[in-house]
């Protein structure tokens, strides 16, 4: 395993790590908006770890381009359809009850 | 090592199913999407990887645009309630 290899998967360890924390936030946290913020961070720090891992197992070929066009296009739009969905969930009211009462 | 990995991320997309389904509304569940389609995605990869078939990966970019166009609208339809 050359050196690439295992920096590598020494990246992909660490996505995983991620994903598990963001996940275990996820089932800690019930208020939606918090989940929110750990969903977008899930999707794009722990996704993007990963892939890049993954990018490193293989000399530059077909291969990682595809790869690297994957990474280029969850950067873009894992974060816009976290805003999507907080935004529709705000407009349609879903949090605010409670701020309801005290005010 | 990478099907270690892809053990480890099967594992933590049945906890995510474990949001999709308790999550007390429908947003969470919405959320609970997202993040199971980019689980997936990252397991195609891995599995591409792992058997050295690059036209795996043209299946993962078509299904990203997919799941983005279909959250998009998810949350649209739920936020007219109905109506676009």
């Amino acid at each position: 395993m050359s050196i690439y290899g295992t920096l590598g998967n020494i990246l992909m360890v660490f996505g995983i790590v991620l994903i598990a924390i963001g996940i275990i936030g996820l089932h800690k946290y019930h208020d939606f908006y918090i989940r929110a913020t750990i969903a977008s961070l899930i999707d794009t720090a722990g996704f993007i770890s990963v892939a890049m891992g993954l990018l490193l197992h293989h000399k530059v070929s077909f291969f990682t381009l595809k790869i690297g066009i994957i990474i280029m296009l969850m950067l873009l739009l894992n974060p816009l359809a976290t805003h999507i969905i907080v935004r529709s969930a705000y407009l349609s009211g879903h949090g605010e009850k409670k701020e309801d009462k005290n005010a | 090592m990478i099907s270690f990995i892809m053990l480890l991320l099967s594992i933590l997309s049945l906890l995510v199913l474990l949001i999709i389904i308790k999550g007390p509304s429908i947003w969470d569940r919405i959320l609970g999407y997202n993040i199971f389609s980019s689980i997936m995605i990252l397991l195609i990869m891995l599995f591409s990887t792992l058997h050295n078939r690059a036209y795996l990966l043209d299946i993962v970019i078509v299904y990203t645009l997919l799941g983005f166009i279909s959250i998009v609208f998810i949350s649209r339809f739920v936020q007219g309630k109905g109506k676009i």
